[in-house]
C-alpha cells in the first residue's frame, strides 16, 4: 500500500519541476527625469479630510462634495506648521463653469496672518493652483498661520441658490 | 425592494436547484430501491451533495466560458424542472419518530429568533471585508469575463473556490446579497443535519442541543449571514462524515459515492478542510481492510477536488496555489509572502497561545470572532468518549480541527464546531436539564446585543438586526457608506478611474464594487514588487545607499555572477539593486548580447540591471546559498571590480564573485572588499511612480493610515502624482505621464 501511495504522489511531484531559468537581454536603460522637482514636506488640509472642519477658520461650507468644500467671500483656514519659515503659501482650488458664466473674471487676494501676499485675476473656469513664498518676518515659531484667501464677486448655487465663491480642495504650507 | 427581491430569487433559485441536483443523484443511485435516508435527512444531505454537484457543473460552464445569466438561470431551472418531473424533489424517505413538543419548544425558539437576525443581515447589503472585497469580487469578475480568469494578481482566486462557484450563479440573478443570503442557508443545514444526526444516533435530545449549540454560536452567525464560505464548508464536511456514518450502518457501497464526493468538495469548498477526505479514506479502510472502496471514496473525492488542482496548475503553475510555492516554483507567488503570512495566520496578534481558547470564546477582536463562552465547556464533552459515537465525532472532529493550528482565526474553527457541538451534547445526554441549561446559558450569550456585555465591544459579530437596510428601506449606498470605508473607497476608484485601468492599493477596498481591478500590495508577486517600488520612494531604508565592492586580479571571462553563500537568517532578503562591472575603472557598458539570469525570481533579473534607482532584484525568499545573479557577456571580457549597488538592509548575506572558466567550471574572482556609501537619490519619489507607471499601473490609493500615505499626501508633485479624489480616509492618486 505505501508503494501505491507513492506511485499516486509521483505525478505531482512532476509538477513541482522547474524549467531551466531563463535569461533575458538587458532592458532599457533609465536615465533622470527630466522634469524633476526635489521633494518639499507640507503642512496642509484637504478638504475631504476627515478632519478638515479642525482646520477651517470661517467662511467654509461643509459637507464635502467633489473634490472640495463650497467657500463663501473669504475662506479662512489656521495651519500649524513646525521651525522652518520658509514656507510657501499654496491653495488648489476651482472655479466653476457656471459660477464663471454669472460672474465674468474674478479676482482672488491672498493672505498670510492678515497681511496681503498678493491678488490674481482669473480669467477662465477650472482647476487652479495657488503658490507664493511668505515672507519670513509674517511668520511666528510656535503659531499657527492664518491663511485666506477673498474672492471679489460670488455666484449663486442651484440648487438652493446660496452665494458662493469657489470650490476648495486645498491648502497649506510647503517648505521651500 | 426590487435588489433584496432579486437576492432572495438569486439565492433561492440556487439553492433549490441544489437540493434538486442532490435528489436527483441519491435518487438515481438507489434506482428502484428504497435509499437508506430518513426524510428528515433527506433534506439537508440532498441539499449539500447537490451544492457540490451544482459546484461541478458552474465549473465546467466557468471553464467553457459561458457563464452568463441566460446559461447559469436555465441550468438552474432545468435541474429544478428535472426533479419534479422525476419526482426526486419530493420529501420522502423512511419515517422518523416526530420530535417531542418540549424540545420542538426548546428548538424554535432561539432558532426562530437567531434565524431572523442572520436572515436579516444576510438580505442587508453586503459589506463584511472579504466577502465584499476578493469572495463576490472574484465572482463578479468572473461573471464579467463570462468565465474563469487567470488572475495572477490576486492570491485569493487562485484558492479553491468551491462554495464561491455556487455564489456565480446567484449573483448574476441577484448580486451581492444573494451570496449571503445562499450561506445562510447552508447553516440552516448544517442545522438540520445535527438534528437529523443525534435521532439517527436515538438521541433527538443531543441532535437539538448539538444543533443549537453549532447555530448559536456567534461566529456562525456572522459567516453565516455574510459572503464567506466557513458555514457552507463546515456544512459540507460534516455531510461527507454523516454519509460515511450511516455507510457504517448499512454497508452499502453505493452510499461512499455521495461521501466521497462531499470529502472531495470538502477540498474544494477550502483547503483546510481536506482533512475530512483522510478521515473518510481512513475510516473506509480501516472498517474494511480493502482497497476497493477505499478507491471508490478517494476517486469519489477527485472528481470534486481535480479540476481544481488542475486549474490551478494550468493557470498557476501549483496545483495547490497560492500554497506550497517553495515546492511548485511559480512568478505569482513569492515564497517569502507564503511563509511570512502564514506565520502571520499562526498566531495573529496572540501572543500566549494558552489565551487562544479565552480569545476564541470570550474574546472575539484578536482572531476575529468568538464562538461563545459555552464551548469552555467543550473537555466535559471528553465523556462523550464512552460512546462509539461519541469517539467517532471526537476522531473526526480533531481531523477537521487540526487545521486550524496553521489559522488561529476563529472562523477556522466553524468546521469543527458541529462535532464538538456533538461531543458536549453526548456527554451531557443523560442530564437533560443540565444541557437544557447549557443551551440556554449559550443562547443568552450568542445573542448579539448580549455580547458585549462579556467579550470585547469590538468583536467580530453581528451587531445589528438591519430591518429597513434589508429591505432597501435605507439606501444601500448610504447604507454601505455608513458602515464600510472599502465600499467608498471602491465607489471613488469606480467614478474616477477609466475602465481598463488598475489601481495599486496598499491595502484592499470593497472590489466587489468596481469593475476595476484593485491590485492591493500583498496580493500578488508582481504586485509586490509594485508597492517595493513605491516604497523605495519614501523609506530610506530601502533606497539603494550601499556599494558593496568586490576587487579581484583582473579576470578573462565569457561568464561571471554574483552567489549569495550564506544562509541567512529568516525573513533576510538578498537585495540588488544594480549589479556594475568594471575593467580598470570602466563600466562595461550593457550589450544587447549580454544574457542575465537569476536565481530565485529569475523574472526579475532585469530590474538589477536598468539604472532605475527605484528597482531591484529580490530574492523574495529568505537568502540561502546557491543563490545568484549571472551575466554572460557573449564574448571574453576582462573584469577586475563589481559593484553591487543595495540598500542597507543586510546583515548576514556574504556574497562571492565567480567567473566562467574556459571549460566551463566556476571559480572564485573574489569577495567583497569594500563597502561604499552611496548619496540618496533625489529622484526617488518620481522614479517610483514612473517605474509605476511603465508598468501599466497609473493610479494609486492609498489609506490615510498606510505606509508612506503622509509622505505623498504632503507633495504629490515631487512624486509625480495628481490627487484626483479623497474620500473615507482613502487618497486617489493619478501618474502624471
Amino acid at each position: 500500500m505505501p508503494a501505491r501511495a507513492l506511485l499516486a504522489v509521483i505525478p505531482l511531484l512532476f509538477c513541482a519541476c522547474t524549467q531551466a531559468p531563463e535569461f533575458y537581454p538587458p532592458p532599457a536603460q533609465r536615465a533622470p527625469l527630466p522634469e524633476f522637482r526635489a521633494y518639499r514636506p507640507a503642512y496642509m488640509v484637504n478638504m475631504m479630510d476627515a478632519d478638515a472642519e479642525e482646520y477651517i477658520l470661517s467662511d467654509i461650507i461643509g459637507p464635502p462634495r467633489g473634490k472640495g468644500r463650497w467657500t463663501r467671500k473669504r475662506p479662512t483656514l489656521r495651519m500649524p506648521f513646525g521651525d522652518r519659515l520658509s514656507l510657501d503659501f499654496f491653495m488648489d482650488f476651482e472655479l466653476l463653469d457656471f459660477a464663471m458664466k454669472d460672474t465674468g473674471p474674478v479676482t482672488v487676494s491672498f493672505s498670510v496672518n492678515g497681511h496681503k501676499l498678493t491678488s490674481v485675476l482669473y480669467n477662465q473656469p477650472g482647476v487652479q493652483h495657488f503658490e507664493m513664498p511668505i515672507p519670513e518676518e509674517w511668520l511666528e515659531r510656535g503659531q499657527e498661520a492664518v491663511l485666506e484667501a477673498e474672492i471679489d464677486k460670488l455666484s449663486s448655487a442651484p440648487p438652493d441658490g446660496a452665494r458662493i465663491g469657489m470650490m476648495l480642495v486645498g491648502a497649506g504650507l510647503r517648505e521651500r | 425592494m426590487k435588489a433584496a427581491l432579486a437576492a432572495l430569487l438569486g439565492a433561492g433559485l440556487t439553492a433549490a436547484a441544489c437540493y434538486a441536483a442532490g435528489a436527483l443523484l441519491i435518487d438515481r443511485i438507489w434506482s428502484g430501491v428504497q435509499s437508506p435516508l430518513r426524510r428528515m435527512e433527506r433534506i439537508p444531505l440532498a441539499f449539500t451533495l447537490g451544492a457540490a454537484c451544482l459546484h461541478l457543473i458552474v465549473f465546467a460552464i466557468l471553464a467553457l466560458r459561458i457563464a452568463n445569466w441566460p446559461v447559469l438561470l436555465a441550468v438552474l431551472l432545468g435541474l429544478l424542472g428535472w426533479a419534479i418531473r422525476s419526482g426526486a424533489w419530493k420529501f420522502k424517505g423512511l419515517e422518523s419518530q416526530p420530535l417531542e413538543r418540549s424540545l420542538l419548544v426548546l428548538l424554535a425558539i432561539p432558532a426562530g429568533l437567531f434565524s431572523l437576525v442572520y436572515f436579516l443581515n444576510a438580505l442587508a447589503p453586503e459589506n463584511s471585508p472579504d466577502g465584499s472585497s476578493y469572495h463576490l469580487g472574484i465572482v463578479a469578475r468572473y461573471l464579467r469575463a463570462g468565465g474563469f480568469e487567470r488572475i495572477t494578481t490576486n492570491i485569493y482566486a487562485m484558492l479553491s473556490q468551491g462554495v464561491d462557484t455556487l455564489v456565480v450563479p446567484a449573483f448574476a440573478i441577484g448580486r451581492h446579497s444573494s451570496g449571503a443570503l445562499l450561506q445562510f442557508v447552508f447553516a440552516l443545514s448544517l442545522g438540520l443535519m445535527l438534528l437529523a444526526y443525534g435521532r439517527r444516533l436515538g438521541k433527538p435530545r443531543v441532535g437539538v442541543a448539538a444543533a443549537l449549540l453549532t447555530f448559536l454560536s456567534p461566529v456562525v452567525g456572522r459567516t453565516a449571514s455574510i459572503s464567506y464560505v466557513d458555514v457552507a464548508t463546515a456544512a459540507i464536511v460534516f455531510s461527507a462524515f454523516y454519509w460515511i456514518e450511516i455507510w457504517d450502518d448499512y454497508r452499502d457501497w453505493r452510499l461512499l459515492i455521495p461521501a466521497g464526493l462531499l470529502a472531495g468538495y470538502s477540498y474544494s469548498a477550502k483547503y483546510t478542510a481536506f482533512t475530512i477526505a483522510i478521515y473518510a479514506i481512513g475510516f473506509v479502510l480501516w472498517r474494511t481492510r480493502r482497497l476497493k472502496p477505499v478507491l471508490l471514496v478517494a476517486a469519489c473525492a477527485g472528481v470534486m477536488a481535480g479540476p481544481w488542482m488542475v486549474r490551478n496548475w494550468v493557470f498557476y503553475d501549483n496545483p495547490v496555489a497560492p500554497l506550497g510555492n517553495w515546492l511548485f516554483r511559480n512568478p505569482y507567488v513569492h515564497v517569502l509572502f507564503e511563509q511570512e503570512y502564514s506565520a502571520y495566520l499562526r498566531h495573529y496578534d496572540v501572543t500566549d497561545p494558552w489565551t487562544l481558547p479565552r480569545e476564541a470564546t470570550i474574546g472575539g477582536v484578536k482572531t476575529g470572532g468568538l464562538i461563545g463562552p459555552a464551548f469552555l465547556l467543550l473537555p466535559l464533552g471528553l465523556a462523550a468518549l464512552r460512546y462509539r459515537a461519541g469517539r467517532r465525532v471526537w476522531l473526526a472532529g480533531l481531523l477537521v480541527f487540526a487545521p486550524y493550528f496553521g489559522n488561529v482565526g476563529t472562523r477556522f474553527l466553524i468546521p469543527s464546531l458541529p462535532f464538538f457541538s456533538l461531543a458536549i451534547a453526548l456527554a451531557l445526554a443523560r442530564w437533560p436539564l443540565l444541557l437544557g441549561a447549557l443551551v440556554a446559558f449559550h443562547a443568552a450569550t450568542s445573542w448579539y446585543q448580549a455580547i458585549p456585555l462579556y467579550a470585547d465591544m469590538h468583536a467580530w459579530r453581528i451587531d445589528r438586526a438591519p430591518v429597513r437596510a434589508a429591505i432597501r428601506w435605507t439606501d444601500p449606498d448610504q447604507y454601505l457608506r455608513a458602515t464600510s470605508s472599502g465600499y467608498t473607497a471602491a465607489r471613488m476608484i469606480e467614478m474616477n478611474v477609466p475602465e481598463g485601468e488598475q489601481v495599486l492599493a496598499m491595502n484592499g477596498a470593497a472590489d466587489s464594487y468596481t469593475r476595476r481591478e484593485i491590485r492591493v500590495s500583498f496580493q500578488s508577486a508582481s504586485n509586490e514588487v509594485l508597492a517595493d517600488i513605491v516604497n523605495m520612494g519614501w523609506s530610506a531604508g530601502n533606497q539603494p545607499t550601499k556599494a558593496r565592492v568586490f576587487r579581484f586580479p583582473e579576470t578573462r571571462t565569457t561568464r561571471m555572477r554574483v552567489r549569495q553563500i550564506a544562509q541567512a537568517a529568516f525573513a533576510e532578503q538578498w537585495n540588488v539593486h544594480e549589479l556594475r562591472f568594471y575593467s580598470h575603472g570602466v563600466e562595461l557598458p550593457r550589450r544587447p548580447e549580454w544574457r542575465l539570469r537569476a536565481w530565485p525570481v529569475p523574472g526579475d533579473v532585469q530590474m538589477a540591471f536598468d539604472k532605475s534607482p527605484a528597482t531591484r532584484w529580490r530574492s523574495w525568499e529568505t537568502a540561502a546559498p546557491g543563490m545568484y545573479l549571472d551575466v554572460e557577456f557573449g564574448r571574453e571580457q576582462s573584469v577586475d571590480e563589481v559593484h553591487m549597488e543595495t540598500a542597507p538592509d543586510f546583515s548576514t548575506i556574504r556574497l562571492q564573485v565567480e567567473s566562467m572558466s574556459a571549460t566551463g567550471a566556476w571559480e572564485k574572482a573574489g569577495e567583497v572588499t569594500e563597502d561604499i556609501d552611496l548619496p540618496p537619490n533625489p529622484q526617488a519619489r518620481r522614479m517610483a511612480t514612473y517605474e509605476m507607471h511603465q508598468r501599466g499601473v497609473h493610479y494609486l490609493m492609498m489609506w490615510d493610515t498606510d505606509y508612506g500615505a503622509d509622505d505623498i499626501r504632503d507633495d504629490p508633485e515631487a512624486w509625480g502624482l495628481d490627487l484626483i479624489a479623497a474620500d473615507a480616509g482613502a487618497r486617489l492618486y493619478r501618474t502624471k505621464w
